[in-house]
């Protein structure tokens, strides 16, 4: 949540797992490129209700660490999105 | 592995997916350290993430740290370690790649010990099992298993440290001279070809606009939409320059914060945004709505809608596999636009429907999934046409996640539509019996995924498909001989709104 | 070759996180649920947690999960807390 980083509110985000790379990258485009996501196992949905507790449990040392930990001096970053890159073809890349 | 004289191991200090920056020295603290050196598009980078990825326990159980230094950012490093199964520390290494450039590095993927003293002891450059057993074992103190699957040994590709001006003109010869491999170098397509957006393109576009001028910025990248973009985008789908107003109309539209793009780009759902043009500018730009209406044939339809959904997967970031999450996709994520055939339709065309005159021109986003067909060609009763068109859309979405809590777009064929003239239907009295056709007791629906409504109702109960007769928007086009019509997928979640906006010819 | 790029190139100045606090104790923290299914059961469950370690908590949800909280509710999460944890997405 980065509105509320910028407002002085340290902010813990849990998603699942397969949206690690999503999150790096909203990030970044978002201007907070040391913003950390805590992740769970995927899926969610079909859980049962210990189970949730059992993953809320095993994530929440990461959730206190998000939000007691120092926060870090910023990288330097281009706004924005890179644009995805094609594998570059030619000789030095040889493939099977 | 190598006979080499002892040398200390260059010092780095790079970003982690974890967070926070990470330190050879940290890696090698508690013991020897086994760094990957790869990159994303690098095949044999990628089996060896996949094969190392498997010993990353026992390595770690026997004292070893694993790391994978990566040539991308680092959230191409956190896909691909995840496609590979590879779960170690994940660094990203930035361009120039001083770090690769300090290991020496010719290729990736390159393997090295480090041990904790800080000294090289050892690389593997390539995939070679048998010299990344050897290494593992120096590592460990104890033997392990790398794999008997073939292939056992594979060369990898040019380290992009290596990269520098004189090495991509012999290398890449080729891709200097071809504008239309360029694009796709550079990442500017939705997997199909495009134009190069040259200075003159775009001005051309452009037609005099002010490229400074802004939409504002575009969900999920945030990346601004100033016309000089937009104008790329066009240029990119391959418009002709009369679409322009099309497209900015479009834009527009999709901007609008009601419309919930921001929602629709980065959801697991498959849905793109589809553009309904009415008014006088469809002839002006040779839009089809007659035969083919939503398939490839004519320039306006294919690239107008490919236009908006550049802008989003380009300038908003929002391209597939990345911040676009869609889990699926369909189709219709290229791009899909459609004029509707108002000279055809016994019918108040939408864009009057939806309060704007006749003679304006005027586009429509609705966020949609992809179109299925509907085939009725015995139907002589309006009320049995109505139920067949209804019940099509009876497993969009779901079969039983009803009602939909959203619309769905028909796209009524000619003769269709002709049925419903002949036997003096409006839309309004279609609307109303494709609605009251299609419901099935509560009973009938419990099984998997249940909306709220049929949690609670009794079994007897009837539960619609749509909540009103206003979630189910008509509008004409096809051909005049075939009975299809069509019913687009809907998009659930999003509370978005249908938006209109006039084409304005100037800005 | 000269071409306009579809990408908004700017380079933007990072800004960092906020600081944070040494320890929870005492702290007040935010729980907001982004509204997809099961983030209410997972919340439930840091939100005891946080309790144990001497945490203040208060709940709150965002409108729709697909689109971001409005204005109210960070302001809401500003005035009244310290500290915030959102979930669940998936």
């Amino acid at each position: 949540m980065v509105r509320l980083e910028r407002l002085g509110i340290p902010t813990a985000a849990v998603a699942t797992e397969p949206f690690v790379d999503e999150a790096l990258e909203q990030a970044r485009a978002l201007g907070m490129p040391d913003y950390r996501m805590v992740f769970i196992p995927h899926p969610v949905q079909l859980l049962t209700l210990e189970e949730l507790h059992a993953h809320a449990e095993r994530a929440f040392e990461e959730i206190v660490a998000r939000l007691t930990q120092p926060a870090r001096a910023p990288a330097s970053v281009a706004a924005g999105i890179t644009p995805p890159m094609e594998p570059r073809a030619g000789a030095a890349r040889p493939r099977s | 592995m190598s006979d080499e004289v002892v040398t200390a191991a260059p010092e780095f200090e790079l970003e982690s997916v974890a967070g926070g920056a990470m330190r050879l020295s940290d890696l090698r603290s508690d013991g020897p350290v086994l760094v990957l050196f790869v990159a994303e598009e690098c095949p044999t980078s990628a089996l060896t993430l996949r094969r190392l990825g498997r010993l990353v326990p026992s390595l770690a159980a026997a004292g070893v740290t694993v790391a994978a230094v990566f040539e991308d950012p680092l959230e191409v490093a956190a896909r691909t370690a995840r496609r590979a199964g590879f779960a170690a520390t994940l660094l990203a290494e930035p361009p120039p790649y001083d770090v690769s450039r300090a290991y020496e590095l010719s290729s990736v993927p390159t393997t090295v010990l480090v041990g904790r003293d800080g000294n090289l002891i050892g690389r593997v450059v390539g995939w070679d099992a048998g010299a990344l057993e050897e290494l593992i074992e120096e590592a460990c103190g104890a033997p392990v298993a790398v794999t008997q699957e073939s292939p056992m040994r594979k060369p990898g590709c040019a380290a992009k440290s290596t990269y520098d001006a004189q090495t991509l003109r012999l290398l890449d010869a080729g891709s200097g001279q071809d504008e239309l491999e360029e694009m796709f170098e550079r990442g500017w397509t939705d997997g199909l070809p495009v134009i190069p957006p040259t200075r003159e393109r775009v001005e051309a576009m452009l037609g005099g606009r002010d490229p400074a001028a802004s939409l504002g910025e575009v969900p999920p990248g945030m990346g601004e939409a100033t016309l000089e973009r937009v104008a790329a985008c066009a240029v990119l789908a391959g418009c002709r320059p009369d679409y322009f107003p099309v497209v900015l109309a479009a834009a527009e539209a999709a901007l609008e914060p009601a419309f919930n793009l921001g929602g629709q780009a980065v959801t697991t759902q498959p849905v793109g945004q589809l553009v309904i043009v009415n008014g006088p500018v469809r002839d002006t730009i040779g839009l089809n709505g007659a035969m083919g209406a939503l398939g490839p044939g004519w320039r306006a339809n294919m690239t107008i809608g490919r236009a908006v959904r550049l802008l989003v997967s380009l300038t908003g970031g929002g391209f597939p596999g990345r911040l676009d999450r869609a889990a699926l996709g369909q189709p219709g994520k290229v791009g899909v636009c459609v004029a509707e055939d108002e000279e055809r339709s016994p019918w108040e065309p939408l864009h009057v429907e939806r309060g704007f005159d006749r003679e304006q021109s005027v586009v429509t986003l609705v966020a949609c999934d992809a179109p299925l067909s509907i085939s009725d060609h015995r139907s002589r009763s309006p009320e049995e046409l109505a139920a067949v068109l209804g019940w099509a859309a009876a497993g969009a979405w779901s079969t039983n996640w009803w009602p939909l809590g959203t619309r769905s777009v028909f796209v009524i064929c000619p003769e269709h539509a002709e049925l419903f003239r002949k036997h003096r239907w409006d839309k309004r009295r279609l609307r109303e019996a494709m609605f009251t056709a299609v419901r099935r007791p509560a009973g009938e629906l419990r099984w998997g995924e249940t909306t709220p409504h049929v949690e609670r109702a009794r079994d007897e109960e009837p539960v619609t498909k749509w909540t009103s007769p206003d979630d189910i928007v008509l509008i004409v086009a096809g051909g005049e001989a075939g009975r299809f019509s069509a019913v687009f997928g809907p998009c659930l979640g999003m509370n978005d709104e249908i938006i209109s906006r006039e084409v304005r010819w100037t800005t | 070759m000269d071409y306009v790029s579809p990408f908004d190139e700017r380079r933007r100045t990072p800004e960092p996180l906020a600081p944070r606090p040494d320890e929870l104790r005492g702290a007040r923290v935010a729980l907001l649920d982004i509204n997809k299914r099961c983030g209410n059961q997972f919340l439930d469950r840091v939100e005891a947690l946080l309790g144990d370690h001497g945490a203040h908590t208060f709940r709150l949800v965002k409108e729709i999960f697909s689109k971001p909280a409005g204005p109210e509710i960070i302001r809401r999460i500003a005035d009244r807390g310290d500290l915030a944890v959102e979930g669940l997405a998936d």
